[in-house]
């Protein structure tokens, strides 16, 4: 019988070749633009190098202090974070490092742009770098101020074309630092991971940041595991209660809190104010159906035409036995053919848009790629949107009278 | 005729609602992606009200927040770092700003004036700015030496500010409170046509210039200087860059100097605007690539399917003429169904509180040109499949009979 | 073989009530050929149409075979025509995309039988019409008549007892339409029996029986 299926679908595939054009362009847009979106989400949410610990982090990035005439929103400074932070229960590893900031470079007449980050040695042990040569930043370095540095894959292009610079030296925002590692480059998703210069938190010019509530730090806790984030999180918004406020902003501020967040919470904090991801992730859902809406009922309504083209050849086959259902199955089996091809076009389709951002470097450094989770997602949604699309043409086939439908097939 | 057209779409109703879905969906799409292009396309048309060629911005960057700090002699360093980039022989004017054009931040200042609030973007600037921008006022005078006798503080506001505050009157020589606990009164000593600091893209505001007066040395009153702006000679090579930075770290080593041209931030900031509206641009455009392809087939389909129908008109009299604008016509009694309809969940859509900055002309353009949009796709999605009925032969329908 | 007893079928739309079909008695015996004669629109595709099970009748009793029909459930109906009844329409109703032999081939997919054999009876069917030197061609590349003879072959493949034709010849030219009820009388001669719609008189007198239906109702 499933032979049988498929052999009349092919064949009628083939015989309509510009209801199939029309169907196979709306899927495999449609996937295209789905499994593009797929491919950049989880190129956010996945834990890939060097945020392999991604599922144990939390990260400190919010902070708010109020007082009866003003509030100040920001990233929390290095001296609320070496307070609170540290010496957390069930935290193995805690880094403390500044948010990037941009460092002007000038090489032969040529200026060169690149964000710089500066990073504790701890640091280096929670994200887990591709190290094309040397190695990272050590305590040492960060105790004893040396100015040292590592940069990424592209950075080294620029600075020192086709050769190592491990030794050499560079000068960004007018300090100069040795090179002591090159690392793959790093997306500019990866929210803690990405910059192009690393070099010790304590190379910082002005040394007034060590004392700052708000400023613009970020802190990362490593937890044995994410059962443990919960205590951790209120063991932390406890002490930041407690933090007893510097003596030249007591004037001014009285409140203070601060949040331990995991990435999904940082991003959902970060759009729409609200830690809580439940409604992020419905607005994407929202917007996934939303965009597929249009497709979806251009589908339904090319595949009732089809059905309609075709009413002849359902009313004899009905008058000749076949049930509604063997009928339904049939219509099925050609529909999921078409999705078949059609994902297979998306999915070229997919690979050639993510080749162009990719190219583009719209978002620095990222490196859309699909893989086996993305093509599992495609999958998903192949499957939903055929379903979309198939069921309610298929339902109104089964009802097709055998009577009208002969007589609405002629010709 | 008209009438018999809607008949015929309503006798047909169950094929027809789908196709109406579809061309509604399309509308509401065409729509949601027109209003954002011409929302910016209208807002580009507005005047700049200053010139960002050649000229660059130098921040400075004095790192932490430390309230103790000696505001009067980090005023004294700064001063010291803008005279020597005057000194430089490419640099043609120099000046003082708080918020540098094109750039992310903004600052609002609040008052109530006529027992209505204001809070109008400020923004902190020196004597020397209209120089360095370019800025042409309309009536008034820019800051000069003449403020220092003034005990009103002097401002220099845009149109739109003048328009909320004074309507029709000059604004220039009018006096105003600040309102609020510091009691500040204001003096507009000048008018300028508008200064969008935000680019071409962003939102007109309402603006207010303030007086940043760097040989005072009232520390409650001084602002100290975080950013300044140079125009350069035209052709000043990016070299010029390396040297500044050099001359500022000499003068201070723990500051960081951050120097870039106006244009290229101007395009960042362009850019980070128009990447989400092309990419949704491009995606409408398949879409409506698609609905165009599946509306034909659909169409197609259903006149094969009429055949007998439309033999029996063409057998009744109906020449090929009128079967070709019948066609047409239903389809077109679709459309408007479909556009109808859209438009009132169109309508709702600023009443809910949504897309509230697009101002009325916009939405009525938009509209205009989204309806013309899915009327010409719907015709031309209807010229081939009406072109077969109305090649259909008077014969087919006796011989189906 | 199928006895109607006081059918009766009435079509509702939301506003108006058309009665097709009054108090139809008839039976057809087994090795019968009954042509049903009438006017168009009087109801006689109607009747076919309730005899070949396609359609449900308002009230009444029908019994096919022997078998009173219990149900209008949709999978016992199709069941039914597959095994026990064979259509020819007027305008064949070939399924273009299909060649000769897969369209004869069609009421044996809905049977549980090994695609060999399928291809044998398809085969038979076919030399049984004369048309095994056209198996692979398709449809359109047909003559009316030869078409008709395929519809034929695929009416018979799966040997029902009853064949049900309407207007077979209606669309065929009269020596075309003579070879196709030639077909027809041959296979009542090998005891199949057969009910035909037609308002040809000629056609009509070479079946066995004539019934005529006037207005919905049995004339004689």
């Amino acid at each position: 019988m499933l032979k049988n299926y498929i052999k009349i679908a092919f064949l009628v595939l083939m015989r309509r070749k510009i209801f199939t054009f029309i169907s196979l362009f709306a899927i495999s847009f449609t996937l295209t633009v789905l499994i593009v979106i797929s491919a950049m989400l989880d190129h956010m949410f996945a834990p890939v190098a060097p945020e392999v610990n991604m599922q144990r982090t939390l990260g400190i990035y919010f902070g708010e202090m109020k007082g009866p005439d003003s509030t100040w929103n920001g990233n929390p400074g290095y001296g609320l974070l070496d307070k609170c932070a540290r010496n957390l229960p069930n935290v193995e590893l805690i880094s403390i490092f500044m948010e990037n900031q941009t460092v002007n470079s000038y090489l032969r007449g040529q200026k060169i742009v690149s964000s710089l980050k500066r990073t504790d040695g701890e640091y280096w042990k929670i994200l887990k770098f591709n190290f094309l040569e040397g190695s990272p930043i050590t305590n040492e370095d960060e105790e004893k101020a040396n100015f040292v540095a590592v940069i990424n894959k592209s950075t080294r292009e620029k600075f020192f074309p086709n050769e190592s610079a491990i030794g050499k030296y560079i000068e960004a925002d007018s300090q100069n630092f040795r090179v002591i590692g090159v690392v793959e480059d790093v997306s500019q998703f990866c929210n803690s991971a990405h910059s192009e210069i690393w070099v010790p938190l304590s190379t910082n010019k002005d040394q007034g940041y060590r004392r700052e509530v708000l400023g613009r730090c970020v802190g990362l806790l490593l937890a044995k595991s994410p059962d443990d984030f919960p205590s951790i999180k209120t063991e932390f918004a406890q002490r930041v209660n407690n933090f007893e406020f510097p003596a030249e902003l007591k004037n001014e501020y009285n409140k203070i809190t601060c949040f331990a967040d995991t990435s999904l919470e940082i991003i959902s904090r970060q759009a729409l104010g609200d830690p809580n991801p439940t409604k992020l992730i419905l607005i994407l859902i929202g917007l996934m159906v939303l965009f597929m809406l249009l497709p979806a009922v251009n589908l339904i309504n090319i595949n009732i035409s089809r059905i309609l083209e075709r009413a002849s050849e359902i009313g004899v086959r009905k008058a000749f036995g076949a049930s509604s259902w063997v009928l339904v199955g049939q219509f099925i089996v050609e529909n999921l053919i078409l999705t078949l091809i059609g994902s297979i076009l998306g999915f070229i389709g997919s690979i050639v848009v993510l080749l162009i951002i990719n190219q583009s470097n719209i978002i620095q450094y990222a490196n859309f790629q699909l893989n086996y989770r993305v093509f599992f997602y495609g999958v998903l949604t192949t499957i939903f949107f055929s379903f979309l699309s198939g069921v309610y043409p298929a339902w109104q086939m089964s009802k097709l009278n055998p009577i009208e439908a002969l007589r609405g097939g002629i010709r | 005729m008209i009438k018999q057209l809607f008949k015929i779409v309503w006798n047909r109703k169950k094929a027809n609602f789908l196709i109406m879905m579809e061309v509604l969906i399309s509308f509401l799409v065409v729509f949601l992606v027109m209003v954002s292009s011409i929302y910016f396309t209208d807002i580009y048309m507005y005047p700049l009200g200053y010139s960002y060629k050649d000229v660059w911005a130098v921040q400075i960057d004095t790192g932490a927040y430390n309230p103790e700090a000696d505001k009067l002699k980090e005023q004294e360093i700064a001063k010291k770092i803008m005279q020597a980039a005057k000194d430089f022989p490419e640099v043609e004017a120099l000046a003082g700003i708080n918020v540098i054009p094109f750039d992310n931040n903004e600052w609002r200042t609040g008052f109530e004036f006529a027992g209505k609030s204001y809070s109008p973007a400020i923004n902190y600037v020196t004597d020397e700015l209209p120089e360095v921008l370019d800025i042409k006022l309309l009536e008034g005078r820019w800051f000069n030496k003449e403020d220092d006798a003034i005990s009103e503080t002097p401002v220099v506001i845009n149109q739109a500010l003048s328009r909320e505050l004074y309507g029709s009157e000059s604004a220039v020589g009018k006096v105003f409170e600040s309102g609020l606990k510091s009691k500040k009164v204001y003096k507009v000593v000048g008018l300028v046509s508008d200064f969008r600091d935000d680019g071409e893209l962003a939102e007109l505001k309402s603006y207010m210039f303030q007086r940043n007066n760097l040989s005072s040395t009232d520390t409650e009153k001084m602002l100290l200087v975080d950013h300044f702006i140079i125009k350069l000679r035209p052709g000043t090579p990016a070299a010029l860059e390396e040297k500044l930075v050099k001359t500022f770290t000499s003068i201070a080593k723990d500051w960081s100097f951050n120097i870039e041209a106006l244009e290229d931030i101007r395009y960042k900031r362009m850019k980070s605007t128009l990447t989400p509206i092309l990419t949704a641009s491009i995606v409408a455009v398949f879409l409506m690539i698609m609905v165009a392809l599946g509306l034909s087939g659909v169409l197609w389909q259903s006149v094969t399917q009429r055949i007998k129908e439309i033999g029996l008109r063409r057998a009744k009299g109906a020449t090929q003429g009128k079967i070709y604008y019948q066609i047409l016509g239903e389809l077109l009694v679709i459309t408007s169904i479909a556009l109808f309809v859209g438009t009132i969940i169109v309508i709702q859509i600023p009443l809910l509180g949504f897309l509230n900055f697009v101002s009325i002309k916009v939405y009525v353009i938009t509209l205009l040109i989204s309806w013309a949009i899915i009327a010409l796709l719907t015709v031309i999605c209807g010229l081939y499949p009406s072109s077969i009925a109305a090649n259909i032969p008077p014969a087919e329908a006796l011989h189906y009979e | 073989m199928i006895k109607l007893d006081n059918i009766e079928k009435v079509y509702r739309t939301s506003r108006v009530e058309t009665v097709a079909l009054m108090n139809i008695n008839l039976e057809v015996k087994e090795g019968e050929f009954i042509s049903i004669m009438g006017p168009s629109g009087c109801g006689k595709s109607t009747l076919l149409n309730l005899m070949g099970l396609l359609d449900a009748p308002t009230k009444g009793q029908l019994l096919i075979n022997g078998k009173e029909i219990t149900s209008y459930k949709d999978k016992y109906l199709a069941n039914l025509r597959n095994q026990e009844i064979g259509f020819i329409f007027q305008s064949f109703h070939l399924v273009n995309d299909l060649s000769v032999l897969d369209n004869v081939e069609i009421p044996l997919l809905y049977r549980k039988i090994s695609s060999s054999q399928r291809r044998q009876m398809a085969l038979k069917a076919l030399e049984h019409v004369g048309l095994t030197a056209r198996i692979y061609h398709f449809p359109s590349q047909l003559s009316g008549g030869q078409q008709q003879r395929v519809a034929i072959a695929r009416a018979i493949v799966g040997r029902p007892k009853i064949l049900l034709a309407d207007e077979p010849t209606g669309n065929l030219d009269s020596k075309m339409g003579e070879e196709v009820m030639n077909l027809l009388v041959g296979l009542n001669e090998e005891k199949t029996t057969i009910v035909m719609v037609t308002h040809d008189k000629r056609m009509a007198e070479r079946t066995k029986r004539i019934v005529r239906i006037f207005d919905g109702r049995q004339v004689g």
